[in-house]
């Protein structure tokens, strides 16, 4: 398959700039360089594209920045302003909606075309994941979740809600996500 | 968990990239090319397993960024290349001895189920 050479070393690097700033500032280029290394070992090997490779490499590389952002959130005090808990959550809950956007590409040939659609289901995780890491991290450090029902109660009522809304909107639009005619 | 803690044992790829660091510096490519050589195929350890292993290598003192740069002309002078510290190689060692231990002890059961089945 023929792909833009150009345009996939830009994705990559755009990938790699998901992952938190630290670890991108002392890691990312050696990574691109890595990407860049092991497609050309590739193209030396096969003839032919090697989409495959580079799908795995990226899905690869998005489990990485996955991986990188829990870290941050489980060590708690590295997470030092509220702003880093918003990137983390709408990062985590970006890769989570892509693979549903690259169905709706594959299938539609749309690109984030609902974007109502899209937007809701990257804002949704979000909010989840942004009512929860407090609720994780008083656990973590020896604190009772208990000590304040009140709070406790509204929290785990929104989480609930929330993967319902998610849940049930995800059933509800799957099957337009992979094409079935006739469905809105 | 720490991974510097002498107790814990090393996950699968903090292993291998100890072991591939053992013998020489190598930049990340040649990290994972060994690894896959070390492991006959059946370890491949993509960008993202790589240097998130490194990352937290780097940070327990395991590895080092090392000054060596191979002919420049040759290679990217960007090009980081990592090295195996003393903590490294005591871990490394503290593994394989695991390890060692674990297939004796493997070997002592499979000898014992042998004479079991002898007797009966």
């Amino acid at each position: 398959m023929a792909y833009d050479q150009e345009a996939v070393r830009t994705l990559y690097r755009k990938l790699l700039s998901l992952y938190p700033r630290a670890f991108r500032e002392r890691l990312g280029e050696s990574m691109e360089q890595t990407f860049n290394d092991l497609r050309n070992e590739r193209k030396q090997q096969t003839e032919q594209g090697s989409f495959g490779f580079v799908v795995w490499l990226f899905a690869e590389t998005a489990i990485g920045v996955i991986k990188e952002h829990v870290l941050l959130v489980k060590q708690g005090d590295t997470m030092k302003t509220v702003t880093a808990d918003f990137r983390s959550a709408a990062i985590i809950s970006l890769i989570f909606m892509l693979p549903f956007a690259f169905l709706d590409f594959l299938f539609n040939q749309s690109v984030l075309e609902p974007i109502v659609l899209f937007g809701t289901l990257w804002l949704l995780p979000m909010a989840f994941l942004v009512i929860l890491v407090p609720m994780v991290r008083t656990v973590r450090a020896g604190n009772s979740i208990m000590a304040n029902p009140v709070n406790l109660l509204f929290r785990v009522a929104f989480l609930a809600l929330i993967a319902m809304l998610w849940g049930s909107l995800l059933i509800d639009q799957l099957p337009c996500f992979i094409g079935v005619p006739n469905c809105d | 968990m720490n991974i510097t803690e002498s107790n814990s044992p090393l996950t699968p790829a903090v292993f291998h990239i100890l072991l591939a660091l053992s013998s020489e510096e190598r930049h990340g490519y040649g990290i994972m090319k060994q690894v896959e050589v070390d492991s006959q195929g059946k370890v491949k350890m993509g960008a993202g397993t790589l240097y998130g292993s490194l990352k937290r290598m780097l940070d327990a003192g395991l590895v080092k960024d090392s000054d060596k740069r191979i002919d420049p002309e040759m290679d990217d002078e960007r090009r980081i290349y990592y090295q195996i510290t003393a903590v490294g190689k005591k871990a490394l060692s503290a593994e394989l001895e695991r390890y060692k231990h674990l297939v004796t002890l493997a070997r002592e059961r499979k000898h014992a189920q042998a004479t079991f089945a002898h007797g009966v």
